[in-house]
Order: structure tokens, then sequence, then C-alpha cells
């Protein structure tokens, strides 16, 4: 973690560093590009610290407090509402089709968990791209899948891509936005609610990730709790 | 004449703020390369005074941009500051044997790199910075 950690700081302290020893003019192109510099890297060292401090509370199992039956459909109706902006600004056009289903967990963090899958499928994809996000009831469970048409990984990346910091490619983290813990944010997640996820892709030709979810027990599942809007 | 540093490493960011630091502060000319293979090449093309090289990289990490770099008779005396961000793990001793002058940690202060630079390769500080 501190190479992660300790990168984009460099480049925070090395920017304002600069400007606060006065070697650069602050009213050139130059000095405000090293601004500009210094906060991207601000937010970028704050993903990092967000995700570092969530994981951690997830796998010491002190965020999962709030499991209740929650619908399937308005998981996935949310996850896509939370994922609009960057799918209007990547031009990606998300299919829904979703199951009316009722599961036992924690509405916010299963979203959190379909959010990372859709937010990758959208970064990934090519511009003018659809991502299919769908669900289906199979035995006790419900399978959600988000399927890409974007680059795909390589057969040997589909389980380790769920390590922390293991994007296919270094480049990943600046280029696309994530801090390279977002699947296994996500894995953590799943994993508290008793379901798994997994990947499979043909390279070149995108990747489908499935979540898959237990359905609440008998006893459990009714009424629905309906998310608010 | 300015002394010439060729900086490798894989993050755009990290090579701006360096090479600013090492060109206003310390006088340098600095060249960039954004991978292994890229240094080695631009090492060969421009022949630098120095390498500053980052030691995680992909594909060619910095311990072997090194092994290629002492290997390459053209390029074997040019010599290398290892830079990283491990804290742990850098031992400068190894270092030195596997052929690098020196260690740089990140973070670094960027009104000290290029004094750094020069004490660690016997240099005189070049004092006069560039433009203001």
């Amino acid at each position: 973690v501190s190479h992660e950690l300790r990168t984009p700081l460099t480049s925070i302290r090395a920017g304002l560093g600069l400007l606060a020893g006065g070697v650069m003019d602050p009213s050139t192109g130059q000095a405000k590009a090293m601004i500009e510099l210094a906060l991207n890297n601000t937010d970028r060292l704050s993903r990092l610290v967000n995700d570092i401090l969530d994981l951690q509370r997830i796998e010491a199992g002190q965020l999962i407090v709030n499991m209740k039956p929650v619908n399937a459909a308005d998981l996935m109706r949310h996850s896509v509402e939370a994922t609009r902006g960057l799918a209007a600004q990547s031009e990606v056009t998300i299919n829904l089709h979703s199951v009316d289903e009722t599961l036992e967990g924690d509405a916010d963090r299963l979203v959190q968990a379909m959010v990372n899958l859709l937010g990758n499928a959208i970064k990934f994809s090519p511009r003018g791209a659809s991502v299919e996000f769908t669900a289906e009831k199979s035995g006790r469970n419900v399978i959600f899948k988000v399927r890409d048409h974007g680059r795909g990984i390589p057969p040997e990346q589909l389980e380790v891509i769920f390590e922390r910091f293991a994007q296919v490619d270094a480049s990943d983290s600046r280029e696309k936005g994530g801090s390279g813990l977002g699947l296994a944010i996500c894995r953590s997640i799943v994993q508290q609610h008793g379901g798994r996820v997994w990947a499979e892709s043909q390279p070149g030709q995108g990747s489908t990730f499935s979540l898959q979810i237990p359905v609440a027990r008998p006893g459990n599942g009714e009424p629905h709790r309906r998310m608010s809007a | 004449v300015s002394k010439r540093l060729l900086i490798i490493d894989d993050e755009p960011d990290i090579r701006t703020v360096a090479a600013a630091s090492l060109q206003l502060v310390g006088g340098f000319t600095v060249i960039s390369a954004g991978s292994g293979e890229e240094g080695l090449m631009k090492a060969r093309q421009e022949a630098p005074d120095a390498i500053i090289l980052d030691l995680m990289m992909p594909v060619m990490s910095g311990r072997e941009t090194l092994q290629a770099l002492k290997r390459d008779p053209a390029l074997s005396c040019i010599p290398v500051i290892l830079l990283t961000a491990k804290v742990h793990g850098v031992q400068q001793d190894e270092w030195q044997h596997a052929g690098a002058a020196g260690v740089l940690f990140k973070p670094f202060d960027p009104m000290k790199l290029a004094e750094q630079v020069s004490v660690i390769l016997g240099w005189e500080a070049q004092k006069e910075a560039g433009a203001r």
C-alpha cells in the first residue's frame, strides 16, 4: 500500500513545494498546471484513503449492520442511478433487466458492490457502447450480471483482479480514476452476504462480472423493504 | 553547460514535478522516459550525465532496467540514482552493490532534490536556476 499512497503524495508535495518555494511565477501557465496536478493527485489520494478505510471496516465486519429484506430490482435501479453521470460522460448506455426477488442484506453495501462493477464496466467500455445489467433467480440465489464490451481480461488475471491493487494494467489507476481497491471491496461485501463474485472474459470481446446473493429465507422476506427513491 | 539528467518513471505527474524541480531549482537539463524500455533507448540517444530511475514500474521494473543499463558497455558508466516510494526493503548497500550510485525516497522535497542528486553524484550544486 505504501507505494500506492506515496505516489500521489509525491506529486502533491513536490507541486506545492515548488509553488511555495517561489521558483514559479504564480501568474504563469506552468504554475497553474502545477496547481491542477496537485489537485488531481489530492482527489486520487482521497479516493484511495476512502477505499482503504472502507475495505478495513468491511473486513473487520464493522459495516454490515443493516441486514434487512431488500428488493433486487430496487438495488439495481439505485445502482444505475448512481452511475448515470459517469455513463453519460462516457457515452455508455446501461441496459437494465431486473428481477423482482427479495434478498436479505445491507442495501447500501449491495448498491456499493453493484456500483463498483457498473463503474468498471463503464470505464472500460468504448464510447457509444452498451453495458448489460441483468439479474435472474437461480435456485436459492439471485445472480446479477454486468456485461461490458471493453478490452476484456486475460484468463490468468480473472482471479487476481479481486486482490488489492491488482489492476490488469498498472496505468488503470490514474487513467480510469480507480483506486485499485474497488473489486476487493466488492468481493468483501458480497462475502459478508454469504454470496460470491466472479469474472468471465474473452479478451478483446468484453467481460462479464457475476454477483451471486442468496434470496431471503422464507419468513424473512416479507414484506419487501422497498428502498425510498 | 548544465548537466543532463534522464528521469525514468512510469507516473507522468512524478516526471513532471521531478523535472520541474531539477530544472528550476537545480538548473539541470532534464530528459524524461515513461518506461524502462524507453529509458534505455533515450539513454543511448541522449547520453545523459546521470539517470534517475523509479524502482516500481510495470513490464520492465527499475531493477531490470538497472541491470540492463549496467550490462550495456555504452551505458554502464552512467551513474544511476534510484527513486522509490518504498520505505522498507530498500537497503542502500544492496543497491550500491547492484551498481546504483544512491537511493532517493518519495515523497521528496522539490527544493532539495537537485542538491541531493548533486551530493550523491559528487557534483557541485548548480545554483543558477533556470527561467523564473
